[in-house]
């Protein structure tokens, strides 16, 4: 059964490739946003099964957006998406309870593999 | 100033370094064969360097450059820079559509070059935190579409009200069957040129 996805990043062709990737594995993506204030308005609207959500962005950044959405439903299912392992951000969101990471550029077998964990645990 | 000899090898030593890993990540990026090679990493006037980077690039094309701040312990400014055609395959090859599909500027391809700012700019941050322990964070890039001069010029900004002359690390990519005209600059600004020195010595 396909899960519902929200994908959050700053790039738009970053999104239009998650989408694409996602789509191709029966995922249905329900949402999309390009900064973290949106990620939380869109999550509290759309409750996606799970968010892809990217690290370094404008006006709010992943974390603090992961922390927000947490705050709002503690069960909430988060995989953060970082450019070639920024530690001290991803280590920060693995301690608020991101769910898992991707790093870019990715792969799209990581990519699934990231997305069907997840979704083994919902 | 006077650089030594020894300071310029070691400063172009780690700049093949950064090189090199990003050199894999941009391949794994674009999922073809890229190898970017370093044309130079030299102090220069920045006058001159200007004048340089405007002879390089066709400016009745235009240009997109990516530039990224990267703020901690050594402030740097990055800049990866190409002209629009060369953005539009980058594109291409980035949503995995036959290259020539994308015919102008848009929404994908100021994200492609905003993108790929932003992955190796982030191997730059990676190289320095992780070799010699200090802290380096990205900011967000802000992407530019105008001529390569203007581009340039707003890269240099902040040093060029410091001083006359800059260090320069200068690339070139090379894609296996296309000829790829990117350049990607990096510049320590403020006193991180001397932190820079003593961290390749101690």
């Amino acid at each position: 059964m396909g899960k519902k996805i929200m994908v959050v990043d700053d790039a738009a062709v970053i999104r239009l490739m998650l989408k694409d990737i996602l789509e191709s594995h029966q995922f249905e993506v329900v949402g999309e946003c390009s900064n973290g204030q949106d990620a939380i308005e869109k999550f509290k609207a759309l409750k996606p099964d799970i968010v892809t959500m990217d690290i370094i962005m404008p006006n709010m950044d992943g974390v603090q957006a992961l922390e927000e959405i947490l705050k709002f439903d503690k069960n909430a299912k988060v995989i953060m998406v970082t450019a070639l392992d920024q530690r001290e951000f991803l280590m920060k969101a693995i301690r608020l309870g991101a769910a898992d990471f991707i790093v870019k550029p990715f792969e799209d077998a990581r990519v699934i593999a990231a997305i069907q964990r997840v979704a083994r645990q919902i | 100033m006077v650089h030594s000899n020894k300071t310029i090898n070691a400063i172009q030593m780690i700049a093949r370094l950064i090189i090199d890993e990003a050199s894999r990540a941009f391949s794994k990026m674009i999922r073809q064969g890229v190898s970017i090679e370093m044309q130079n990493a030299y102090f220069d006037d920045i006058s001159n360097v200007t004048a340089k980077i405007c002879n390089e690039y066709n400016e009745y094309k235009g240009s997109v450059g990516a530039i990224v701040d990267l703020t901690g312990d050594v402030k740097l400014k990055f800049l990866f820079m190409t002209d629009l055609s060369t953005a539009q395959i980058l594109t291409d090859l980035l949503l995995r559509r036959q290259t020539g599909t994308t015919k102008e500027y848009d929404i994908n391809v100021e994200s492609t070059v905003q993108e790929i700012g932003n992955v190796l700019s982030c191997i730059v941050a990676n190289m320095l935190v992780n070799d010699f322990q200090i802290s380096m964070t990205p900011s967000v890039p802000v992407v530019l579409r105008d001529f390569a001069g203007t581009i340039f010029a707003e890269f240099i900004r902040d040093v060029a009200d410091e001083r006359q002359e800059a260090l320069v690390v200068e690339s070139r990519f090379l894609l296996s069957n296309q000829k790829m005209k990117c350049h990607m600059f990096i510049m320590p600004v403020g006193e991180s040129e001397q932190i820079l020195q003593y961290l390749t010595f101690s």
